[in-house]
């Protein structure tokens, strides 16, 4: 039970480190946006960009944790759905 | 002034969708195309980023108390992002027509079935771990092809399925649902993006609400009991399809 905790813990705090980087890169851009200046959109892409890669660096944390507590079947769905993305990018470009 | 509105409608998208699990697409979608005629498919980009914004919050909060089922949670969302991926690949061809028309049928058939006394007894029973994961698998497959079709979280389907099929109770598969819906949005989310379906800054301005939101509703969420959250949710779903259906006709 305590490793469970632990495992909920720290991909909580990975999580929470992204989702402020975010939104700090989200009020600065348009705070740019509303100043009329034209590299907020590279500002407000990058936010975005930073929030929708948020869930993978999630999912990548519990691989790895789950991993060092010989969790496999649970690493091994992890890397599954990072597979997953990694086909939607390649895809899509 | 327009976007004091989005951020306004993130709020409340990240607010309902984090307390109820749905991710919040339920109010982007219509809002975004309804109130700022935005087209259907910008719409729908738009809503999936945001629900990832939802999820990352109301995920944080929820793994620290330790109410969502991380192992599920990963589990469903293998084979929703699968449905995801192959969701936001077709959406450019299949007319939206049919996908309102069919999807309020769904949802108030999953409004239906929320409101029964046989199920309504399996919310705050003792749970171990969920049952029929094969079936929960399959499902969360379409649920994630009807999230990157639709722009919703996909919870609509994943806390029905999640209370009926796999007995997890509602707190705990709201919890684990708000958790694994941002992995399915999220690389749905991409495909848009770089198909260029996303408006930058209303995206980001309802990025900006839905954050705030989704951490009211993950607070408030402990406070509100089972039968109050079952009634809201049944509300939003009837809602929703009424919605749904009006824009498919």
């Amino acid at each position: 039970m305590k490793d469970n905790d632990t495992v909920h813990l720290r991909i909580a705090q990975t999580l929470r480190v992204l989702e402020y980087s975010a939104l700090g890169l989200i009020l600065l851009s348009l705070g740019l946006y509303l100043s009329n200046i034209d590299r907020a959109v590279i500002g407000a892409k990058a936010g975005i960009g930073l929030v929708v890669f948020t869930p993978v660096t999630g999912v990548l944390a519990a691989a790895i944790i789950s991993f060092l507590n010989k969790r496999y079947r649970y690493m091994a769905l992890s890397l599954l759905i990072l597979l997953i993305f990694i086909v939607a990018v390649v895809v899509s470009v | 002034m327009e976007l004091a509105y989005l951020v306004i409608t993130g709020l409340l998208a990240g607010f309902v969708g984090s307390l109820f699990g749905l991710g919040g697409g339920i109010i982007i979608v219509p809002a975004l195309t309804l109130i700022f005629n935005v087209p259907v498919t910008i719409a729908v980009g738009t809503s999936l980023v945001s629900i990832v914004a939802v999820s990352t919050v109301a995920a944080i909060d929820y793994l620290k108390s330790g109410r969502a089922d991380l192992e599920l949670g990963i589990t469903l969302a293998a084979a929703a992002s699968l449905g995801a991926v192959t969701g936001g690949l077709l959406a450019e061809h299949i007319p939206a027509r049919i996908i309102y028309v069919f999807f309020s049928i769904i949802l108030l058939i999953a409004a239906v079935n929320m409101t029964q006394p046989k199920r309504i007894m399996l919310i705050d029973r003792k749970y171990d771990s969920a049952s029929h994961t094969a079936v929960g698998w399959g499902m969360s497959l379409v649920a994630g092809n009807i999230s990157g079709i639709l722009g919703v979280g996909g919870g609509i389907i994943q806390i029905p399925m999640m209370r009926a099929v796999m007995k997890v109770p509602f707190k705990i598969a709201t919890a684990t649902s708000s958790y694994m819906i941002g992995i399915t949005a999220a690389p749905a989310a991409v495909i848009y993006m770089l198909r260029g379906d996303i408006d930058t800054f209303k995206s980001a301005a309802i990025i900006l609400g839905t954050f705030a939101g989704s951490r009211m509703g993950a607070a408030l969420s402990y406070r509100i009991t089972s039968l109050l959250l079952r009634l809201l949710f049944v509300l939003i779903m009837i809602f929703t399809a009424y919605k749904m259906l009006v824009k498919g006709l």
